[in-house]
């Protein structure tokens, strides 16, 4: 072991030698196209946001437009996802109130390029930006292509920023759809507190997703996201406060995952990790 | 001292320190090359702004990380993903030690890769580590900490498959 730094080196060293990247004009092409290809959809966005937003005013339709309330069951020790979507989002590209900024924008960006790569590039596809929000120094969001691909799949992707744009984001096309579906993060710092995000699809005849943790974390119920009818699945998000360092372990927290219709009945579950893990 | 850089100048200069760095996150060549090249589209489409950091490779180390993290998540939690996996990730030629290393590598989780590489390999103290992953100092000690056992134990018995003597 006292070697370990010489055999690290001498694998990336082998990694670099070996390895053949494409180039920065590569990169700056790819870059470019995203812009351009994502730039005409923004366009046609904004049109269409104006276009709804006019309706919405001569329809009083923005009354609707507040964020989910918490669910009832949600308990004090977590806090319920920063929720705030237009109450069709299906009408348009991307709704009112999109992250701000440039950075925000790049973000949309990277979220629909998600899809896209699910789509196998087409970036002329549609995507809507179904849902996003802020908590915790962090912008999530979910952005899906309303033409379902078939063979019970669907093209959308989550990603999580920070405020400088930094983020993760994944493709969750590759994977059947399901009933129910989780994925997430943890780990997520914002001062001194810790804090866990879940996501994920879940099936339209669920009005609440319960997620159960390890480690004592009392269970979060999050009110499903409605996607409109151009999805056949709902999606839903929220955030967890993790437990205190000493008793954190770098592994996610979320064990299992069910959803319940209006009337309390279970319409389906999953669980994370093990060999029983379909989440 | 990037402020004055193109983005054709930081790509070049540090493409293959990032690509082996992220060789020995990941254990699979194609998947670190994919990993970066993606990394660095994003940083191109940032570039007016991250080439004003004084470190912009931290930005595209810790996109890189993220991606990585992201990948192994995703196909962790679908064993449908796990079967799409096949054989294992190719590895260019190198010595025994370091192909034992790789494939002790290979079964840490993710987490404990990334802070074995960063600390070990990237020279990054604690606190910088803590701050690339997003996670506190005390995690990172303990995750490093728990590699370096695992690590050991793995080594140790690689070392005696290597060497009966």
């Amino acid at each position: 072991m006292s070697d370990l730094r010489e055999r690290f080196q001498e694998l990336a060293d082998a990694g670099a030698r070996h390895g053949r990247t494409p180039g920065p004009q590569a990169a700056l092409r790819r870059a470019r196209h995203r812009r351009l290809r994502l730039g005409l959809v923004g366009v046609t966005a904004a049109i269409l946001v104006v276009a709804v937003v006019a309706v919405a005013v001569g329809t009083d339709r923005r009354a609707r437009l507040v964020p989910l309330a918490p669910s009832g069951t949600t308990t004090a020790s977590t806090v319920p996802p920063d929720v705030s979507i237009l109450p069709d989002p299906g009408e348009v590209l991307r709704p009112a109130g999109s992250p701000p900024g440039q950075v925000g924008e790049q973000m949309v960006r990277d979220v629909a390029t998600e899809v896209a790569g699910c789509l196998n590039g087409r970036l002329e596809e549609q995507t809507v930006l179904v849902a996003w929000g802020t908590a915790h120094r962090r912008t999530w969001l979910i952005a899906a292509n309303p033409r379902p691909p078939g063979n019970g799949r669907l093209c959308w992707a989550d990603g999580l920023f920070e405020a400088s744009g930094a983020g993760g984001f994944s493709n969750n096309g590759a994977l059947p759809l399901g009933s129910l579906r989780a994925s997430g993060s943890s780990e997520i710092r914002d001062g001194d507190q810790y804090w866990g995000f879940v996501n994920g699809s879940v099936t339209k005849s669920a009005t609440r997703v319960r997620v159960l943790f390890d480690l004592g974390i009392p269970p979060l119920d999050i009110e499903p996201i409605q996607s409109g009818d151009q999805f056949p699945v709902n999606f839903y998000a929220g955030w967890y406060r993790m437990p205190t360092r000493d008793k954190r372990p770098a592994t996610w927290q979320v064990v299992r995952v069910v959803a319940y219709d209006a009337a309390g009945r279970q319409v389906a579950e999953c669980r994370v990790g093990g060999p029983a893990g379909n989440c | 001292m990037a402020r004055s850089e193109s983005f054709e100048e930081f790509y070049t200069g540090t493409v293959g320190r990032l690509l082996g760095q992220l060789f020995v996150v990941t254990g699979d060549l194609h998947e670190a090359e994919e990993i970066v090249q993606e990394a660095f589209t994003r940083a191109a489409a940032r570039w007016a702004r991250l080439r004003d950091y004084d470190v912009p490779e931290a930005w595209v180390r810790r996109v890189a990380m993220n991606l990585a993290a992201d990948r192994v998540r995703s196909l962790r939690r679908h064993t449908r993903a796990m079967r799409r996996l096949g054989p294992a990730g190719e590895l260019p030629p190198v010595s025994v030690e370091a192909l034992a290393l790789a494939g002790a590598l290979g079964t840490l989780p993710v987490r404990q890769r990334q802070v074995l590489v960063l600390h070990y390999l990237v020279d990054l103290p604690v606190g910088e580590v803590a701050r690339t992953l997003d996670m506190p100092d005390g995690t990172v000690k303990s995750l490093l900490s728990r590699g370096r056992q695992a690590l050991a134990a793995r080594l140790g018995e690689a070392e005696e498959v290597l060497d009966p003597s």
